[in-house]
């Protein structure tokens, strides 16, 4: 008798049906796959804010840096030319940025010589002919480019742009460049 | 009737369906306690987890913030670097306002994780000191022409029209003399040329109202300053410009402001290299980013398409426009700034980093800065 009740005891509370539970798991896999989904996207978005924020540092020194001469000396280099949708040599350069080991190089073809510099977290620099930027997956690299155009807008005056891409952007990100122009005497 | 609720019911018949139904048993009150001890335990580490990597965050954003605000610090030093030296004075082949002393060979240069002073070069950032009006070199005593090998006495007087910002009048010789003291650093200054010296006495006033000064005596012309003459490294490279002759009517003395340093300081504490700040030779050293293991600096020079990374240029690097590579040939500062976080207690749970598997974060910024008050020959 004792038995029996305890068999049948189940059955008689209602517990819930397989429906139910599969519903219940269903509703809360998707929440936990939207909260998910959002950190994932907070990651990125955090990863590519940082990028953007790099790659505003490196456009405006480097407009600054082409500010630097005034129209009456202009190096070859520094005169109208280059372009922003292609590398030109002497009017790009990349900068690679480490984001877990130190690592930073900067691979330049100005003034006619392709030169990179890279400066390790062991103390080490070096300088190296060529554009050969060290392999590392975890670098950010940043392509440069930069377009001066002679007489624009007005006569004697020149317009200088540069553009900063990140060539590799990270996961879950959007794509990452930046763009200023100033016009200079 | 049996399992309706009236008040009929015995207590004691009450008493044992309480205790059989609504009740614990052991083994369940055993199993609960497991599922709760397991699933509070797995929160539990969760969360200590969730802790370590919420430090480890913060640290990297802390570290994050301090690079950025040094590098800030350090950009707005050096774009106002020079800053004086075309105001009045003829403009010589010298556009001075930055120099680096470099740490040593740069080959790898870490003791494990500890950083000796060889791994970090320095960054000095000159102006002339804004009080003091750049002397004119007059004939005075010395037959029309100061010879900076002598070391004694270039003779000079107060611009003409400069006023003295305390009095509003223009300057007295005693005055202007009181300007210049023991230890100054001095730049002498043609059209073409330049030399530089420290002054071994207080600018004194004589014959004529001159003011005569007594200064280290400099090398013969063209050939590098040692650390005597030139602390800052101005001229620590042979220079065509390097003169030694300046005479009255065409040549100035600029009494530089003391030196901003950046450099990092490993003595201290040998555990947190920490990047500094200072101001003159005998400043404080004030502290403005911790844990920095890689402050190297990288000049790019006027029209020259090599970068120099070793500071002086030793002889056998390339010139460039003609002239040898010297400080007065930079056009952008590159800084190489790498931080790391406090390194923790290493633990196989601890973050290693790429570089050596330390358990600590590495960071790197890697910018350029130009000394806007350079002028670059326009």
């Amino acid at each position: 008798m004792e038995k029996s009740l305890l068999l049948r005891k189940p059955s008689r509370e209602r517990g819930f049906t397989l429906i139910e539970t599969l519903v219940s798991l269903a509703v809360l896999s998707i929440g936990l796959m939207s909260i998910a989904a959002l950190m994932s996207q907070m990651v990125g978005t955090s990863a590519q804010s940082r990028a953007m924020s790099t790659a505003a540092l490196l456009a405006s020194e480097k407009l600054e840096d082409l500010c630097h001469y005034s129209g009456k000396v202009i190096p070859a280099n520094l005169g109208a030319g280059g372009s922003l949708t292609a590398d030109v040599a002497g009017f790009f350069d990349d900068v690679q940025i480490s984001s877990s080991n130190g690592i930073s190089a900067r691979t330049t073809s100005e003034l006619g010589v392709a030169e990179t510099i890279v400066h390790r977290a062991d103390g080490t620099v070096t300088v190296a002919a060529g554009t050969a930027a060290p392999a590392d997956p975890d670098a950010q690299i940043y392509d440069r480019r930069w377009l001066i155009q002679a007489n624009t807008p007005v006569n004697n005056m020149r317009t200088i742009t540069v553009l900063v891409t990140l060539t590799n952007q990270p996961a879950n990100s959007a794509a990452v460049s930046f763009q200023v122009s100033t016009v200079r005497p | 009737m049996k399992n309706t609720r009236t008040a009929s019911v015995p207590v004691s018949q009450r008493r044992a369906r309480c205790a059989g139904a609504a009740g614990f048993t052991l083994i369940e009150l055993l199993v609960a306690v497991t599922v709760f001890l397991i699933i509070g335990g797995a929160a539990m580490s969760l969360f200590r987890n969730h802790v370590s990597q919420f430090t480890t965050q913060q640290n990297q954003v802390g570290l994050n913030t301090s690079l950025r605000n040094a590098l800030t610090q350090m950009e707005v030093d050096i774009a106002n670097a020079g800053t004086g030296y075309f105001t009045t004075v003829d403009k010589a082949n010298f556009p001075i306002g930055v120099t680096i002393g470099s740490g040593g060979s740069k080959v790898a240069c870490n003791n494990g994780q500890t950083y000796p002073a060889a791994c970090f070069d320095t960054l000095n950032i000159l102006s002339v000191d804004p009080n003091t009006p750049p002397g004119q070199a007059d004939a005075g005593t010395q037959a029309g022409c100061t010879t900076t090998t002598t070391g004694t006495g270039s003779v000079i007087i107060p611009p003409a029209g400069s006023l003295n910002a305390a009095t509003g009048l223009p300057w007295t010789a005693a005055q202007y003399a009181a300007l210049f003291t023991t230890g100054n650093q001095v730049l002498f200054s043609s059209n073409l040329n330049y030399n530089t010296s420290v002054l071994t006495a207080n600018g004194a006033v004589g014959a004529g109202g001159d003011i005569a000064l007594q200064f280290q005596p400099t090398a013969a012309a063209t050939l590098a300053n040692n650390s005597t003459t030139d602390p800052l490294g101005i001229s620590s490279a042979p220079d065509p410009n390097l003169q030694t002759s300046f005479c009255a009517g065409t040549s100035w003395v600029v009494k530089l402001a003391p030196q901003i340093t950046y450099g990092v300081d490993t003595i201290t504490n040998p555990a947190n290299p920490a990047l500094y700040r200072k101001i003159g030779a005998a400043g404080v050293q004030t502290p403005i980013a911790d844990q920095i293991i890689g402050f190297r600096l990288v000049t790019t020079l006027n029209n020259c398409a090599i970068a120099m990374t070793d500071w002086p240029a030793a002889p056998g690097q390339p010139k460039c426009n003609g002239g040898n590579t010297n400080f007065n040939q930079i056009r952008t500062v590159q800084i190489s700034l790498i931080g790391r976080t406090t390194p923790l207690p290493n633990s196989a749970d601890t973050f290693h980093n790429a570089f050596d598997q330390g358990p600590y974060r590495i960071e790197a910024v890697s910018v350029t800065a130009s000394p806007r008050n350079l002028s670059m020959n326009d």
